[in-house]
């Protein structure tokens, strides 16, 4: 769902462009005038409303743990491949594929692990998503349909989206859409879940806005209409409405430093839903460029959410009332979490790159802002390593 | 409505009058890292990460991706 304004560049503005740049950059100068060849330039991904010229291939390998005060929880293992081709000069065609393999023990309520009560899990889910876009002389179409398969969970996803520039090449519009349809099957397991079934249609709206040589602004709006099945088959007692309408913002703002050559990312959201659940995120990068190739870059992520209003603090069962929603699933109470990380990018020859990240996340209930949390609830931590390379072709 | 409001606010901000940027001025604005989707990948799996831990998700547009909500 990234769109962002073509780069344009008539010949004559590789050597304006490198000149605009300070001394200390000339080597930046040399990759901006790099980029500023035609063809080249439409090649990275900021250039998403012109056709690639080059492919891209890139494969990632993540693993991931979290855990409470005394008890190990869930352990998840994900390799995933992705693939851009660029097809008879108007066409693209993006593809990837996920394997998430997933141990540990997630609780039963509140901060009860099952793994306590000797049941843990194991599952893996298999995803792939594939795109098409064609591309227009100011605009592209592009359709996509994801799928993803689980023991007990099945979604299959389709989707619909167009842009369209300005004639100066300076804003981007977009409207998209999307329907999933999800089934939801515990019946090898406790057998809670016999064939249930979810339907979402997704409605979106975005422009994005070149501000200044440096400065790149986007907005997005997400509205999400949602019916069937949203019950945690997993939980001990969890009853929730059989809808969730949900809505989001999204504002993101880059800018490059030419001084020091960096770059800031600075990310937020809004979401709120039909379940009385409201949230903001900021998230925020300062990549950092070292020469050659190598980069490093500092990540923090803040984020706060409210309870959804059938969300019932301990003991477990206070509020309960047949016939009304239901949830102890902590997932859904109110806190706040803090997500720091930490990236290097290096060189790896014969047109390779590679990159490793270290992220730690923490949540606790007490971090939430603009309210209290949620009572009772035990801190939870995860930390995730992840190893990537790719390359253009 | 308060949520379009701002919605419409936000998008309208985005899309106002600044002084033009021109062809020859962009060459930062066409750098990997500072493209909205730099990292397909790595964007996808840390936003999953999020998603299956907190009651918020998505934000970026029509997707589908199942559950993995351990």
């Amino acid at each position: 769902m990234q769109l962002k304004p073509r780069v344009v560049v008539p010949e004559r503005t590789c050597e304006a462009d490198a000149g605009s740049l300070p001394p200390s950059n000339r080597g930046g100068g040399l990759l901006a005038a790099a980029l500023a060849l035609p063809g080249l330039a439409a090649t990275l991904p900021v250039a998403a409303e012109a056709p690639p010229a080059a492919g891209d291939v890139a494969l990632h390998f993540a693993h991931y743990q979290d855990f409470q005060p005394g008890a190990d929880r869930i352990r998840v293992n994900t390799p995933s491949l992705f693939v851009l081709l660029p097809i008879a000069e108007q066409w693209a065609l993006r593809a990837n594929v996920v394997v998430d393999a997933v141990s540990g023990a997630s609780p039963l309520f509140h901060n009860a692990v099952s793994g306590a009560s000797g049941k843990g899990i194991g599952d893996i889910r298999r995803a792939q998503d594939a795109e098409l876009t064609r591309y227009h002389d100011r605009g592209s179409v592009a359709v996509g349909y994801a799928r993803s398969r689980e023991d007990d969970y099945d979604s299959d996803a389709f989707r619909v989206r167009a842009s369209f520039e300005s004639v100066d090449h300076n804003t981007t519009w977009t409207i998209g859409a999307g329907t999933s349809r999800d089934t939801i099957d515990t019946s090898t397991s406790n057998q809670i879940a016999l064939d249930e079934k979810r339907r979402t249609v997704d409605l979106q709206a975005g422009v994005t806005r070149v501000l200044t040589p440096v400065d790149l602004l986007s907005a997005t709006v997400v509205v999400s209409h949602g019916t069937g099945y949203y019950n945690d088959p997993y939980k001990a007692i969890d009853v929730r409405p059989d809808g969730r309408d949900q809505r989001s913002l999204l504002v993101r703002w880059h800018h490059h430093f030419r001084a020091d050559d960096s770059t800031l990312r600075l990310h937020y959201r809004w979401f709120g839903d039909s379940w009385d659940v409201q949230a903001h995120t900021i998230d925020a990068a300062w990549q950092k460029s070292l020469g050659d190739g190598w980069s490093v870059t500092p990540g923090l992520r803040l984020y706060s959410q409210s309870a959804a209003e059938f969300y019932f603090d301990p003991p477990f069962g206070s509020g309960l009332e047949p016939g009304k929603p239901y949830s102890a699933d902590t997932r859904l109470s109110a806190f706040g979490a803090i997500t720091a990380s930490l990236a290097v990018e290096a060189p790896l020859g014969y047109g390779w790159s590679g990159s490793l990240r270290y992220a730690f996340y923490r949540q606790e209930s007490g971090w939430r802002v603009f309210g209290d949390g949620s009572p009772g609830i035990e801190p939870l931590s995860a930390r995730s390593v992840e190893l990537g390379v790719r390359r253009a072709f | 409505m308060k949520f379009a409001g701002i919605a419409i606010a936000l998008v309208m901000l985005a899309g106002c009058a600044t002084e033009p940027v021109k062809a020859w001025q962009r060459g930062s604005l066409a750098r990997r890292d500072m493209a909205l989707d730099r990292d397909p990948l790595g964007r996808k799996y840390f936003q999953h990460l999020h998603d299956s831990k907190e009651a918020a998700n998505g934000g970026e547009g029509a997707g589908g991706g199942g559950c993995g909500c351990n």
